[in-house]
């Protein structure tokens, strides 16, 4: 779209009984940036529209939903994975919410959570405990050897062999589970004994000897059956830590259970808290009498009719609605809201404007400018085809990953884009991979850069790269222009468009000034334009600057906003005149000269590419490319597609927005915010 | 002669970033409101504390979180040693051995309790340090030492080896660690003070200022510990506390000790007679007005290290202003875990924060 969504004044009045239908309706249509009228004749201090009343009587209050809500997004996102709810298909908002079952049923939520993590931390403990074993046994170097009895003196773990009553067994199993200790009984019972082995920490020795007591342990015969060695007791370490990491598995998937159970219950709880908190705050900005509601707000032109006919139907037909024109100021002074509508291929852009400031509302949505520009100036600045196909499939993957989370993705456009660009650049050029190995379909940037004489084309050296930016630069600056003026002819400026540094007489100065720049080039740098031209090319324009502040003077004194004209006001116009002059002449110029970065950066990329493949040809000896050589250039493409990469993206951005925004922007609109489902809070 | 721009101007920008990251005082009221633990956790998903969250939902396991995060606070104090030169490095890593320090008398407490006292500590050991960043010493090794001389000598080659030895066996004896943590803290603090005086004279005057501030933090703790359980006599408090000159003068501190009036000491932390601002000074409990003081010289502590980040950015007060800023931070975060799984109430909470 080329401006900003036009927008209308929407005034209501219906009665207070059939504001929860009209609010629902303007709901559900998603379209109202609601203004609350400050100001209305008999209508109580503070009576907004109330609470929500889940039961007679009982009010809530939106931030008990608001809090209900997030908590309810809170465990949403602990599902696995995650589960992203819908809007509500249909609702009212009387049907309220009964938020007390519905903390109940998050405390019960919570409670069941506390309890699993209360599983994982038991079997985390037994883990550990394992685990500390096992290091000390790999510590003793036992895993080889049989262990001899009593144990060796320097370990910190004790091996002992036994046996104890095979009614004691379990038991015996149990207590000693309790501690960093591995039992390890035999297959069969001998004698009413089941035969063990015990491995435990020297440092529990008394806890030991009193569960050893406990027990009926006796102490094991060489000739047991049972051979109970080290590396046996690494095996069964082994074997349970296993066993516990399958049954902490098992924990996790309990969990992802306890969502998918639960996954629905809570979308619809979600669902129907977000509807009474919009409803809420829809109605919290109606004003309200006993009888009567007075609403008011912002909506898309384009809406207008679907906004009536929802209101009129809602309330059959009891109401009276009126429309100020687009241009006309809203009863409380406020400006209306901008909407950008790009299409989604557009979107990283329009973030990159949003993220300076807001347009203004009715002038130019700059988003294709800035498309066309931003790419440009990659383009330029990182023209090789072959990094420029590194980025295309970097911003794919990263896409394709952003769809399948569910996440943002304009970063990910954004870079699929400039590498589109580049590989556009790159053609344009002839290179890939830092190599001239197609040919250049404008002309060869390697071959300029690096000295060679070319073939009869137009671009012979550096200055002449310099010259295709500075063009490129003066194009970008001309429409910056351009805008500025479509926007104060829209918005009727008159005198600002006229004498303005960015208005036409600002453009006049920077088109005769460049006209004098490309004569004095032309003229080998030796010849200027004919002092009758200059004159007049520069001098009336540079007056027409200079008339600004007195012509804004005079408007102001006739309003009465200043006193008469003094010494020091005409001291105060001389003054801004010459600082504007300076401005002009100055700033323009820099601006200009601004743009040579990107033939900079451009030159950078290929001297960088140049450096090295000389390294890797030093690094070949023997002629082609050695292994070496081959390592050299694939990380010496990767540092440059990151570096160069980084560094065009970052002087792209700063010149759209100090260079080009400058000319025209102004970041004073307010953002569209309608009370809609699809709002983000 | 290296400028301070050129010694601090990477580590300043590094840690100004890593700052930025921190949880934001509106996360922290969340998480501090949050109706459970896990919710809690939640809050720390996408911050540079996701590790948290993402050990507690794996494991269950507090204490395991609690280990992540002092392992993070020391890791912090082993990066930024690499990042400045001398003398401020040696400084930064005598600091460091306050944490380290920490991590050493944790590991002597469960030798204690397993070996002095008999008692089980299985459930605790596996939450011991096991990084790279204490040297040789081996936690896992010193837990399991049978005896205090086998204790020392795992600590042979550290500042703790001497102390441990001449103390230990004393502290199987007597049934408390206390007098050999006492050593501890007072060989730590003696060289911190000498690193101090090294460092050249604009950083010497900011690390005056937040090492008084952890002098008086040691020194109130440790009158809270006198109090409640040592019961020493009043005349050797002395050797438990720490002089220093720019921090709560030791008078105070012995005045405090022998009799409930703490008027001294809040005038020292507070610079005025009688008014105090905190929750718990109206309590008749001294301890609970010992508290509020510590807690007050936390605040104090992050509202220095706000005018550190504030001021002239190429000194090593960006580094401690970093330290102290993670610190209290993971302090506030495991008080508020912990309040959570204990269904501590939150206005009990808020007087812990």
């Amino acid at each position: 779209m080329m401006f900003t969504v036009p927008m209308e004044f929407l005034s209501a009045a219906i009665l207070s009984k059939d504001a929860q239908a009209v609010s629902d309706e303007l709901l559900r249509i998603g379209s109202l940036d609601a203004v609350t009228v400050k100001s209305v004749s008999g209508v109580r201090a503070g009576s907004s529209a109330p609470g929500l009343r889940s039961t007679p009587g009982k009010s809530v209050e939106m931030s008990r939903i608001q809090e209900l809500r997030r908590r309810v997004e809170g465990f949403l996102t602990l599902a696995n994975p995650p589960i992203r709810p819908s809007d509500p298909a249909d609702f009212s908002s009387e049907t309220v919410p009964d938020v007390e079952a519905i903390e109940k049923n998050l405390g019960g939520i919570a409670s069941e959570i506390q309890s699993l993590r209360e599983g994982q931390k038991d079997l985390q403990d037994k883990l550990l405990r394992l685990e500390e074993l096992r290091r000390q046994a790999e510590v003793q170097g036992s895993r080889d050897t049989v262990v001899r009895l009593p144990s060796s003196a320097s370990s910190v773990l004790s091996y002992r062999r036994g046996s104890v009553p095979e009614e004691n067994s379990s038991r015996f199993e149990r207590e000693f589970g309790t501690l960093a200790a591995l039992t390890i009984p035999a297959q069969s019972a001998s004698g009413g004994r089941v035969p063990m082995m015990i491995v435990t920490m020297k440092r529990d020795e008394g806890r030991v000897q009193a569960l050893l007591s406990r027990y009926e342990w006796e102490e094991g015969q060489e000739d047991h059956s049972f051979a109970g060695t080290g590396s046996e007791a690494l095996k069964e370490i082994d074997v349970r830590r296993q066993r516990i990491k399958a049954q902490l598995e098992d924990k996790a998937r309990e969990f992802d259970g306890l969502f998918a159970s639960r996954g629905s219950n809570l979308a619809d709880m979600w669902a129907s808290l977000r509807a009474a908190e919009l409803s809420m705050r829809m109605r919290s900005t109606f004003v309200m009498t006993d009888s009567v509601s007075f609403l008011s707000g912002w909506i898309p032109a384009s809406d207008r009719g679907k906004v009536e006919e929802g209101i009129r139907k809602a309330c059959a037909g009891r109401c009276h609605i009126e429309w100020l024109a687009v241009g006309q100021a809203a009863p409380d002074g406020s400006e209306p809201p901008v909407e950008m509508k790009n299409s989604k291929g557009l979107a990283p852009f329009q973030t990159l404007v949003t993220n300076f400031g807001i347009p203004r509302y009715g002038t130019i949505d700059p988003t294709v400018f800035v498309a066309v520009a931003y790419l440009s100036m990659f383009g330029l600045m990182f023209g090789d085809a072959g990094h420029g196909l590194v980025l295309l499939l970097a911003g794919a993957l990263l896409l394709k990953r952003a769809k399948r989370r569910r996440s943002g993705d304009t970063l990910a456009r954004l870079i699929l884009y400039c590498g589109g660009a580049a590989i556009v650049a790159g053609l344009l050029f002839g290179s890939v991979f830092g190599r001239p190995i197609m040919p250049a379909l404008w002309f060869d940037y390697h071959g300029v850069v690096n000295g060679e004489p070319s073939s009869g084309g137009s671009v012979r050296d550096i200055y002449d790269i310099l010259g295709i930016t500075i063009k490129f630069g003066m194009a970008v600056l001309i429409t910056g222009f351009a805008i500025n003026w479509v926007n104060l002819v829209k918005s009727r400026r008159w005198k600002t468009l006229l004498f303005d540094k960015a208005g036409l007489a600002g453009g006049w100065i920077y088109l005769a000034g460049a006209w004098m720049a490309f004569y004095f080039v032309g003229h080998a740098y030796k010849a200027l334009p004919p002092v009758g031209l200059i004159v007049p090319l520069l001098g009336v324009p540079t007056i027409l600057l200079g008339l600004k502040e007195p012509i804004e003077y005079l408007d102001k004194r006739k309003r009465g906003e200043v006193g008469p004209m003094t010494l020091g006001t005409i001291l105060g116009f001389v003054m801004e005149w010459l600082v504007g002059i300076l401005e002009v002449y100055s700033g323009y110029l820099a601006n200009t000269l601004s743009f040579m970065r990107v033939a900079g950066l451009g030159i950078a990329h290929v001297s960088l590419m140049t450096a090295f493949f000389q390294i890797a040809a030093m690094a070949s000896p023997k002629g082609g490319l050695s292994v070496a050589g081959i390592l050299i250039l694939v990380l010496g493409n990767i540092l440059v597609i990151a570096l160069e990469g980084l560094s065009a993206g970052i002087q792209a951005l700063r010149l759209n927005y100090y260079e080009f925004f400058s000319r025209y922007f102004n970041g004073t609109g307010r953002a569209y915010k309608p009370i809609s489902f699809r709002s983000a809070e | 002669m290296p400028s301070p721009l050129s010694e601090y101007g990477y580590i300043s920008a590094k840690l100004k970033a890593r700052i930025s990251t921190f949880l934001s005082e509106e996360t922290l009221e969340k998480a501090a409101q949050a109706k459970s633990l896990q919710e809690a956790f939640l809050l720390l998903r996408g911050t540079y504390l996701e590790i948290a969250e993402s050990r507690y939902a794996a494991t269950g396991d507090l204490k395991a979180v609690e280990a992540d995060l002092a392992s993070l606070e020391f890791d912090a104090y082993s990066f930024s040693i690499n990042q400045v030169p001398e003398p401020a490095s040696s400084f930064i890593r005598a600091k460091a051995r306050g944490a380290e320090l920490d991590l050493v008398k944790g590991a002597l407490r469960l030798w204690f309790d397993a070996h002095a006292r008999g008692r089980v500590i299985d459930d605790r050991t596996g939450y011991l340090y096991k990084g790279r960043s204490l040297g040789s010493i081996d936690l896992g090794d010193l837990v399991n030492a049978p005896t205090p001389a086998d204790v020392a000598a795992i600590l042979a080659g550290s500042p703790y080896a001497l102390i441990v030895s001449e103390f230990l066996t004393q502290a199987v004896t007597t049934g408390s660690v206390f007098e050999m943590e006492s050593s501890l803290d007072r060989e730590y603090f003696e060289n911190l003070f000498q690193s101090l005086e090294q460092l050249p004279l604009r950083d010497r005057k900011v690390a005056e200022r937040f090492v008084g501030i952890d002098v008086d933090i040691h020194n109130i703790i440790n009158l809270i510990r006198l109090r409640s359980f040592n019961k020493i006599a009043s005349d050797r408090t002395g050797r438990y506390l720490i002089d220093f000159g720019t921090a709560i003068p030791t008078s105070a501190l012995s005045q405090a000790y022998e009799s409930d009036d703490l008027s001294g000491l809040a005038a020292a932390v507070l610079g005025v007679r009688g008014n105090a601002m905190e929750a718990g000074w109206d309590s008749r409990d001294s301890k609970a007005r010992l508290s509020s003081l510590e807690h007050m010289l936390r605040r104090i502590r992050v509202a220095e290290a706000r005018k550190c980040l504030a001021g002239h950015p190429f000194s090593i007060g960006i580094v401690l202003a970093y330290l102290s800023l993670l610190s209290e931070q993971l302090r506030n975060v495991r008080t508020i875990v912990n309040a959570k799984y204990f269904g501590l109430a939150n206005e009990r909470l808020r007087s812990f924060l």
